[in-house]
């Protein structure tokens, strides 16, 4: 059957550490082929933006979010952690589609809940601590210029604090955060990304080297 | 041969989750099939590419170019291009389904149509042009019978669709000159400039096509038609058609205006929605734009937002006392659009700065506004001492003086501007939120669902200078 399909010159540039069939993450995503292929393109043009290894390093990260590679932020640091999942410094391909995936209009919200969930808890224990969200208060009002007094920002914690923990035990689990977002279902706002949806639209160069079957 | 094509038919019934129909087409480059959608049974156009018949052309730019330009437009009035896929022989492309048929289909059953059908059609077309326009496309290939595809297009309301930007132009085909060069279109249809072969103001061009099919819509006639083509390029190049005087003397103008041999003299889109004709039972159509953002920013799941706790804030203007998680949402640093951003809503800018004779229909500070905009200020906050029932009150006053229609729910407003305005920019909406984070400071977001930055520039502007802390670097763009 093969036979009759047109061979297109078929010599592929090898491809790096990390890459990942598109076939095997369509299967796990809610990405199509295409999709993937598509999403390709756009890891190839981050990957390569600094170091040219086909791996998404932190500057890499910033550069092609915020347009600066040498910022400083908390929220910055814990996105890329969280993309980077074997924890090895670095943004595989295959990383890169899963933690994307998350974000896709189609992705259950308590698949986004938890992602974001482990986002906030900022030393992984399980809770997200007083201390963890004054911090996250803090750095939001330090990015923003807010000029918040500490006893404001005190208030704010404690006041969301009565309102979360209700079980009062000082920290916030997992099953009172999902209580809060099915509460107030613009908190996962940010993770949700129209544009994924159109990726094959805005990365239209896959279709020229697509390795679909017909 | 025989075999390949049989086994092309058995497989080509099924396409990802699209299930191909019969064939409602065929192009220079493949087939175009109705599609069906297996999921939510929606119907859809596929246009499908053989790789094998373009790969000697330099095709490769060419799609991906005409893939982002289809991107780019989403509005009633042109047909949407939802999806791409590819195989390794072939290229698909998902487009709307317009099941109406063809305007010429239209005109020749029923003959030229009555000037108020006419004219709803035109107004539907130069709508659908301008947004072209304000997006830096040029559609250059405007006619109403092609030899295989139609590009006018009705959807089964009678509503003008235009399609195949196959040969439309990005501001990249423009030369250092700032005019467009490759001639294309057919040529009953076609610019004297364009078959000069000058380089020529696609925007120009364009009007000239439209002209041609009002024409054709109010007569029934092509207004410079000839078997011999020299004498065709004569008759174009000379202007002037033969105008029926059955038409009204605002019809009449129109054509006149719009068939100006000379492109620097000719009606531009301004002058046709200026005009008395034109306006007759106007009604803009409004851009799609950023529709599926506008299901995540505006949907009621950010409105449910002010039940949150306290059940008298109901009905009332009280804001929402944020929640330290919401707060921390307002970080730009957790919002990836960064990824995709950089690769869309290109063309404005650049069309200003690579185009001279267009810069002439925007004036030169709205340019270099557009220029130092950066894409992501869609979304901006600044923060407010006043207490928010002031701030609300304040804002409506400010955006209704300054002519925007203001919807009221809670502690949120919806700004729009429907009209266009005599700079032919398509509107505005923008929604305004106040945020509580303790008494006497409340943070005010302004987010932009579509429309023309210059003019949310000015919002944002006017809305700090009159309800905005003293101090001006407070305003935040995330």
């Amino acid at each position: 059957m093969l036979a009759f399909v047109k061979r297109f010159s078929l010599k592929r540039t090898k491809h790096p550490r990390g890459y990942e069939d598109p076939q095997v993450l369509a299967s796990e995503t809610p990405f199509t082929v295409n999709e993937i292929e598509a999403l390709h393109n756009l890891f190839k043009k981050l990957s390569t933006s600094i170091i040219n290894d086909g791996l998404i390093h932190k500057e890499e990260f910033l550069l092609a979010l915020f347009r600066n590679s040498s910022m400083q932020n908390l929220f910055a640091d814990r996105v890329f952690y969280m993309f980077d999942r074997k924890r090895n410094g670095v943004i595989e391909f295959g990383e890169f589609v899963r933690s994307l995936s998350i974000f896709h209009p189609h992705t259950p919200e308590h698949e986004k809940s938890s992602f974001m969930f482990k986002l906030y808890d900022l030393d992984g224990t399980g809770f997200i601590q007083r201390h963890e969200l004054k911090k996250m208060v803090g750095a939001l009002l330090s990015e923003t210029d807010l000029g918040l007094s500490e006893e404001s920002i005190e208030a704010i914690v404690e006041q969301t604090m009565i309102e979360v923990d209700t079980n009062k035990d000082g920290k916030i689990d997992e099953e009172e955060w999902k209580e809060l977002v099915a509460k107030n279902p613009s908190i996962l706002k940010n993770m949700t990304l129209p544009y994924l949806k159109e990726v094959t639209l805005a990365f239209p160069s896959f279709v020229l080297d697509s390795e679909v079957d017909d | 041969m025989v075999r390949k094509h049989e086994e092309e038919v058995r497989k080509e019934m099924r396409l990802g989750k699209y299930e191909l129909g019969r064939t409602l087409g065929e192009g220079n480059f493949g087939k175009v099939k109705f599609a069906k959608d297996t999921v939510s049974g929606q119907p859809f156009a596929v246009k499908i590419i053989d790789k094998s018949r373009i790969s000697h052309l330099n095709f490769s730019l060419q799609i991906k170019r005409e893939i982002r330009t289809l991107k780019m437009l989403k509005h009633p009035n042109i047909v949407r291009l939802h999806e791409v896929l590819a195989s390794k022989t072939k290229i698909y492309m998902v487009m709307e389904c317009v099941m109406g048929g063809e305007l010429f289909d239209r005109i020749v059953s029923k003959g030229k149509l009555s000037e108020t059908e006419g004219r709803k059609m035109f107004q539907q077309l130069i709508d659908g042009i301008s947004y072209c326009h304000s997006k830096g496309v040029f559609h250059r290939d405007l006619k109403v019978r092609a030899p295989h595809l139609e590009n006018v297009l009705l959807d089964a309301n009678g509503h003008i669709k235009i399609t195949d930007f196959g040969l439309s132009a990005l501001p990249q085909h423009f030369r250092d000159d700032g005019l467009l060069h490759t001639t294309c279109g057919s040529p009953n249809y076609v610019a004297p400039e364009v078959l000069a072969n000058r380089g020529y103001d696609g925007a120009a061009s364009d009007i000239w096509s439209c002209g041609v099919i009002l024409y054709v819509i109010l007569t029934g006639c092509l207004p410079f038609d000839d078997r011999n083509l020299a004498v065709l390029y004569q008759k174009i190049c000379k202007g002037d058609p033969p105008i029926p005087r059955w038409l009204s003397p605002g019809a009449r103008t129109m054509v006149k205006r719009m068939l100006d041999p000379n492109p620097v003299t000719r009606i531009t889109v301004t002058g046709i929605k200026a005009s008395e004709w034109f306006k007759q039972d106007y009604t803009p159509s409004v851009p799609d734009d950023d529709d599926d953002k506008e299901e995540v920013d505006t949907d009621d799941d950010s409105f449910s937002v002010q039940e949150l706790g306290s059940e008298e804030g109901k009905g009332s203007d009280s804001p929402t006392i944020i929640n330290a998680f919401q707060l921390i949402g307002m970080s730009s640093f957790l919002d990836l659009s960064g990824f995709f951003e950089q690769e869309v809503e290109i063309p404005f800018n650049s069309v200003s700065k690579i185009c001279p004779l267009l810069l002439t229909m925007y004036d030169k500070n709205k340019a270099m506004l557009s220029n130092s905009q950066d894409v992501s200020e869609r979304r901006i906050r600044f923060t407010s001492n006043s207490s928010a029932r002031d701030l609300l009150e304040k804002i409506e006053t400010a955006v209704t003086e300054m002519g925007f229609s203001v919807q009221k729910k809670h502690a949120k407003l919806k700004v729009k501007q429907e009209e266009t305005n005599h700079k032919g920019q398509v509107g505005l909406l923008v929604t305004a939120e106040v945020f509580e984070i303790k008494p006497s400071l409340n943070v005010v977001e302004l987010r932009k669902s579509y429309g023309d930055s210059s003019l949310y520039r000015q919002l944002y502007e006017r809305l700090l200078k009159d309800v905005g802390t003293s101090s001006p670097e407070q305003g935040l763009v995330t």
